[in-house]
Order: structure tokens, then C-alpha cells, then sequence
């Protein structure tokens, strides 16, 4: 259970989730993450998750007149999540049957 | 009061990252303010970024700047680590220190080791810096950043020459001011020294980004750095050799209450100083290996 909760929280897939919805800012981003997952991203946890998905080439930076810059996730990014929201359906599904055998027979 | 430790925290990311996210990450904090979890989030952030750069973000800096910064990393890690040894040398002064080293031995041959290393990397950081100081004095017109970083590294040595010509003239007018007093003002000569020559260092990085060097003059600059930086790693060693031969050999001395301001023992007073010399030394080395590969 807390092991999935970390994974959840991981900055780098709750971004890829956000800007799944489409191109967001930085702050558009935290806000989203807020009412999606319940978890502030602070600015420096945010910006290490922006610098290391757009260094593997998962989001792209968009051109922007002011200092707020959007960003949007690429088809890689798109696949990316895809792949592990799966993985990670596939474990809390299992997990949960598996839970839920184990209180039947207790 | 948070609003200016964030800004100095974002200030503490590396140039490159700056360059690429500092504006965005500026307005994102004014966005949602910045309180201390944002403040502590963007200080690991600060580390992360120095520890696990991400290379596209690293590009943002090119190499002959990747060079430049990296020689003022050596100064200013030349100058926290002149410090720590200032301390070992205010540890390792009196007569009893001085009549049982000079006996010979291995802690002799380390406390000679250290001096000599010493004074081989302050002459490589003078033959490393002399000409990139008198090429941004040159530049200064022209250049105000060159005049800015200029005027604070004049600053910080007028600055750093007043308190030591103050200091002196207290200890020389000889004012019984008591121990407290003497070792409170020692203290502060010691914090404004060390202001000074972060400043000083401060000053180097300005300047160096804001003018044109002659590449022999660079390259001689990235050979002294990495002499310095392998003369602290040599330091930290021989300190480490030092520090063994004294308790070992010599557990009374060790004992003595020796350290700075006579607070803490010599045995405790070396250690903390080899501590900070080990975490001063890493850092000046990944800075002087980086300088070297930009050249």
C-alpha cells in the first residue's frame, strides 16, 4: 500500500499525467496536481521533474511571450505514461483481489 | 523575509539551469508564494541539479564558460579551504606543539608536507589569477560587469585589510580588553575574512564570465586550478597522516585544550578541520576535473 502511494507521487509521472489533459504551465501544473493526487509540487520538485522528462524528450517546452512558459507531453511521453499508469493498474488491481481473498478467508 | 531566501535559493541552482528555468521557476514562486516548504523544495532542488545535472540543461553553459566557472569554484573552494587551515594552524601553534613537532618524526614530516603544499597552491592560484585580474582591470571600461565584479573584489580586500590593520592595532595597543573579549573580536576578524574572500571569489566568477581571456591565459589558469585542487586533496591526506601521529604518539598534546578560542581539544579541533577540508576538497576537484575537460 505505501510502496504504491510513493509510486504515485512520483513528480515526473503526476506531470506526465497532468499535461496528458493538454499544454499547461508550471503553476497550471502544480494546481493540477493538487486536485488531481492531493500532493503540492514545490517549485524545485517540479522543475527537476520538468528538466528530466524534457532532457529524455517526454514533454516539449512551447514558445511563450512571458516568463510562464507551457510545456505539452510528446508521443513518447505519451506512451511512457500509458506504459506505466498500466504497469501500475495491473499491480493496484492484483493487489486489491488479493486483499480482498484475504478477507474473505480470514 | 521567504520571499528573499527563495530568491537566493534559486540563486544557488546551477548557471545552466538558471539560464534555461530561472525566469519560469521566478514567476512560478510569485505565483504560489513562497513559503518555507518552498524555500527547503527549491534548496534540494539546488543540490540535485549540482549533483545529477541533466546533460540537454547542462548545454545551456558552454564549454569556455563551463571552464570559467569551474576555475572560480577552485578559488572559492581555495578560500573556505585557507580557512580550515588557519584553524589547523592556530591548533598547532604554542610551545608545546612546536617542541614536540620539530622533534622529527612522521608528524613532523606531515606538518612540514602541509606547509609546503600550502605555499605551492596559494603561488598557483597567484599565477593562475594574476593575469586574469589584470585582463578584467583592462577590461573594466568597456565592461561594466567587469567594473562591477571589479569594485567588489576592491571592496572586499579594502574591507578585509581594514579589520586586519584594526585588529592589529587592538592587540598591539595592548587594552587588557580579557580573554572573552580578545577571543570574541578574533571571531569576528575571522567571519569578515571569511565574507572577504567569499566575496572576493564572488567577484572572480562575475568577472570571469564578463570578459575575454587569451586562451593561453586560460589554459594556464585550468593548470593552476588543478594543481590546487591536488594540492588540497595532498593536504587533506597529509592532515589525515597528522592527525593519527598526534594521537597516537602523542595523547597529552592531543588532549590539550588547543583548538580555536581554546574552546575544543586539539584531537577534536584537527578532526573537525580534516572534516571540512574532505568536504571542501570534493568539490574543488569535480570543479578543477570539469575545467580541465571544457579546455
Amino acid at each position: 500500500m505505501r510502496y504504491i502511494s510513493e509510486r504515485s507521487t512520483d513528480p515526473g509521472l503526476l506531470v506526465l499525467a497532468s499535461l496528458a489533459e493538454g499544454p499547461k504551465h508550471g503553476y497550471a501544473i502544480t494546481q493540477d496536481v493538487e486536485a488531481m493526487a492531493g500532493v503540492k509540487l514545490g517549485p524545485g520538485s517540479l522543475y527537476g521533474a520538468l528538466s528530466r522528462l524534457e532532457g529524455r524528450k517526454l514533454i516539449e517546452a512551447l514558445p511563450s511571450e512571458d516568463r510562464r512558459r507551457p510545456y505539452k507531453i510528446t508521443a513518447a511521453g505519451q506512451e511512457a505514461l500509458d506504459e506505466q499508469l498500466k504497469m501500475m493498474k495491473r499491480v493496484a488491481d492484483t493487489g486489491l483481489r488479493r486483499l480482498r481473498a484475504a478477507g474473505a478467508t480470514s | 523575509m521567504r520571499a528573499r531566501s527563495a530568491r537566493i535559493a534559486l540563486a544557488l541552482y546551477p548557471l545552466a539551469y538558471r539560464r534555461r528555468y530561472g525566469d519560469e521557476m521566478a514567476a512560478l514562486v510569485e505565483d504560489s508564494g513562497s513559503s518555507s516548504a518552498a524555500v527547503l523544495d527549491l534548496l534540494r532542488g539546488a543540490a540535485r541539479a549540482h549533483l545529477h545535472p541533466e546533460p540537454a540543461v547542462a548545454a545551456e553553459v558552454a564549454p569556455d564558460e563551463r571552464r570559467r566557472l569551474g576555475l572560480a569554484a577552485v578559488l572559492l573552494c581555495w578560500v573556505l579551504f585557507s580557512f580550515a587551515g588557519l584553524g589547523l594552524y592556530k591548533t598547532t601553534e604554542g610551545r608545546d606543539f612546536e617542541g614536540n613537532v620539530s622533534g622529527g618524526g612522521l608528524i613532523h614530516a606531515a606538518h612540514v608536507g602541509i606547509q609546503m603544499l600550502a605555499l605551492v597552491g596559494s603561488l598557483a592560484i597567484v599565477l593562475g589569477a594574476a593575469p586574469l585580474v589584470l585582463a578584467a582591470l583592462r577590461q573594466t571600461r568597456e565592461r561594466p560587469a567587469a567594473r562591477r565584479a571589479a569594485l567588489l573584489a576592491g571592496g572586499c580586500v579594502a574591507a578585509f585589510l581594514g579589520a586586519t590593520v584594526a585588529l592589529v592595532l587592538v592587540a598591539q595597543a595592548k587594552l587588557g580588553l580579557g580573554a572573552g573579549l580578545e577571543a570574541l573580536i578574533l571571531a569576528a576578524w575571522t567571519l569578515l575574512a571569511v565574507g572577504c574572500g567569499v566575496g572576493c571569489a564572488i567577484a572572480a566568477r562575475r568577472g570571469l564570465l564578463a570578459i575575454d581571456v587569451p586562451a593561453r591565459v586560460l589554459r594556464l589558469a585550468t593548470g593552476c586550478a588543478a594543481v590546487v585542487a591536488l594540492a588540497m586533496v595532498a593536504i587533506v591526506a597529509l592532515t589525515g597522516v597528522y592527525l593519527v601521529a598526534l594521537i597516537a604518539g602523542f595523547p597529552d598534546l592531543a588532549g590539550e585544550p588547543n583548538g580555536p578560542l581554546g574552546v575544543p581539544g586539539a584531537r577534536a579541533s584537527v578532526t573537525l578541520q580534516l572534516v571540512a577540508m574532505v568536504a571542501i576538497s570534493i568539490p574543488a576537484g569535480l570543479a578543477a576535473r570539469r575545467a580541465v575537460k571544457a579546455a
